[in-house]
């Protein structure tokens, strides 16, 4: 089947800088993707690239099989769910909600008939004749998504949609997004640089970093294999060793990644087979459920440990001695970042 | 009540001199008030002789007043709409432009307002007779628009500016052509910019006189009317009638945009 989104070795230059460098991925029908990287990764920029805001300098862009490097962005079966919602001030909900298909030549009547449904969809109809500036930031948040969707466009493009919301608000949408997702069937293509947004949601991610995709995989590669040292810290929030560190600790030399959770906290004593660690409490970060642990291991380096805090003990004290142990295959073999 | 909950009243030293600034500006047109009604029509004698409305009806029969007074209307409406295409087909080309060189083509287009009008008039002249087109109503015209664009495209592109460009990009994203994004969704908020650039462009070449005098043929627009007019004593309170009309009449647009723009400042604090 033809993939909905195609991208093959996309360049998009700002100047000097490179900002989406060589990109290639594929994203299939009805797939929930998420763009996960830090600011400057150039997330943003791919997916401005698909929306056609922006014009690639090099490589191809198939939307449905279809290269659209010279389609304008109201040439494009492709809606956008902006930052800042891009709700229009001067219109009601239902007016920015039936926008696109009022330019599109639909009647008026129609129009006003699918934007009420759409509206519905999101449990805003009553807001109907209100102006958008009267909404809260969930509330535009649904505006938005309704007035995109409304147009039944085969990608929908949604950038860090959730930045903007509180907490329990974000948590709701993820949910929700996930099951309208699903129920609608469109493919979602979603920025993030929250990376437990990107693991929650979608069905598979793409990593960047400095323009490039460091690792594309399902939420659970990423995760638990993680190719590279960039996406290790990032993903998996894992401790990385390396270097001088892995030759003390591990006994040997190339990157590892290890993850918070699968280091235990033993007594320093009991600490006597080769590349166990030992080390002191520095920071005890108390999280709910788990608590993260930051010791000193000697040499200028810290490892975090995620510990359940009900076992977490009069040992894990701020400047208590306390051994590390982990089991072997916790250690993953990463590429080295520069 | 303690005088510091009530921080509106100004002490009287303060309202002396508000009033004293006030006087400064607006006794000279006071004056011109007052002379359009006064019975002497050769010199500004106080107290005045007597009161009479006869210089209205003196006034209302000087076909050439009216003459110069169509042909500054028509002048200022023609450069000023002029100005309003140029100055924002401008501003949406360099809203969001970067290039090598935008300040200096921003300091050219502020070139025909900041220099002396002597120059600016000087410039038109020479060009006008390269080009052999005859002076009059067009030459005028143009020439205003050639310093009114630039306060058309400074309201524009101040406006433009403050415009969120996601907007721009919901629109096209949403199947909106350019032209659609324009009509449906930038226009709505650069009326008021068209509007106060719009008066102030049409109240520049209005009273315009230095560069007219260079751009004009024959037929005086009302600034060079009431240039001359000032050189012939006997009719004198003629032109104060005038300057009256004028002042009451450039008054009610000056009204009309403060009315209409009154919501402006809350809806900006968006």
């Amino acid at each position: 089947m033809t993939p909905a989104i195609e991208f093959e070795s996309v360049v998009r230059r700002y100047g000097a800088l490179r900002a989406v460098d060589g990109v290639s991925f594929r994203v299939g029908r009805g797939e929930f993707f998420a763009l996960l990287g830090p600011s400057g990764s150039g997330k943003t920029t791919s997916l401005r690239l698909i929306a056609g805001f922006e014009r690639p300098d090099g490589g191809r862009i198939r939307l449905d099989g279809v290269d659209v490097a010279a389609t304008p962005p109201y040439g494009r079966s492709v809606n956008t769910v902006f930052q800042d919602y891009a709700l229009f001030p001067h219109l009601s909900v239902l007016d920015n909600v039936s926008y696109g298909l009022r330019r599109r030549g639909i009647g008026a009547a129609e129009a006003r008939k699918r934007s009420l449904a759409r509206l519905d969809m999101v449990q805003l109809a009553s807001a109907a004749d209100r102006s958008p500036t009267q909404l809260s930031g969930g509330q535009r948040q649904r505006v938005a998504l309704a007035r995109a969707l409304v147009n039944e466009p085969s990608v929908l493009l949604l950038d860090e949609p959730l930045g903007a919301l509180d907490l329990k608000l974000r948590e709701e949408m993820q949910t929700e997004l996930k099951t309208l997702q699903r129920s609608l069937g469109i493919t979602f293509v979603f920025v993030t640089h929250d990376q437990g947004e990107a693991l929650s949601m979608a069905d598979r991610v793409a990593v960047f970093n400095a323009g490039r995709i460091e690792q594309l995989d399902t939420p659970r590669t990423l995760y638990q294999r993680p190719a590279t040292e960039f996406v290790a810290r990032f993903v998996g929030s894992a401790n990385v060793l390396k270097g001088r560190l892995a030759e003390r600790v591990l006994g040997r030399t190339g990157c590892y990644s290890l993850r918070a959770e699968d280091l235990r906290l033993v007594d320093a004593t009991a600490v006597t087979r080769a590349g166990h660690a030992t080390g002191t409490v520095i920071d005890v970060q108390y999280r709910g459920a788990a608590s993260r642990v930051r010791i000193d291991v000697g040499g200028g380096d810290v490892l975090q440990a995620e510990v359940d805090s009900g076992r977490l003990g009069a040992a894990a004290s701020i400047g208590a001695s306390v051994g590390l142990a982990w089991s072997e295959d916790a250690l993953i073999a990463v590429n080295e970042s520069p | 009540m303690p005088s510091d909950t009530a921080p509106d009243r100004a002490p009287w030293a303060l309202k002396v001199a508000a009033a004293a600034v006030l006087a400064f500006l607006h006794l000279p047109v006071l004056v011109i008030f007052l002379y359009a009604f006064t019975t002497d029509d050769r010199v500004y004698s106080f107290p005045l002789p007597g009161l009479t409305l006869h210089w209205f009806g003196v006034a209302a029969t000087r076909s050439d007043m009216w003459a110069a007074l169509r042909l500054s209307l028509a002048v200022a409406t023609v450069s000023t709409l002029a100005a309003t295409l140029l100055g924002t087909l401008l501003a949406l080309g360099m809203a969001r432009a970067r290039f090598a060189g935008r300040d200096a083509l921003t300091v050219l287009f502020t070139l025909p307002i900041a220099l002396p009008g002597i120059i600016t008039g000087m410039a038109l002249l020479a060009t006008i007779s390269l080009t052999g087109i005859e002076r009059g109503f067009v030459t005028i015209a143009l020439g205003h628009a050639t310093f009114c664009i630039v306060i058309v495209y400074n309201n524009v592109v101040g406006r433009l500016r403050r415009i969120p460009r996601s907007w721009t990009e919901a629109s096209l994203d949403l199947g909106a052509s350019h032209w659609q994004t324009f009509r449906h969704v930038l226009a709505p908020h650069l009326a008021s910019a068209w509007l106060a650039g719009g008066m102030l462009a049409f109240a520049l070449s209005f009273d315009e006189i230095i560069v007219t005098l260079f751009t004009a043929g024959r037929e005086p627009t009302l600034p060079i009317w009431f240039f001359n007019e000032l050189f012939r004593p006997r009719n004198r309170p003629v032109t104060n009638v005038v300057a009256v009309m004028v002042v009451v009449v450039t008054l009610i647009p000056v009204v009309l945009a403060a009315w209409l723009t009154r919501g402006d400042e809350d809806q900006g604090a968006r």
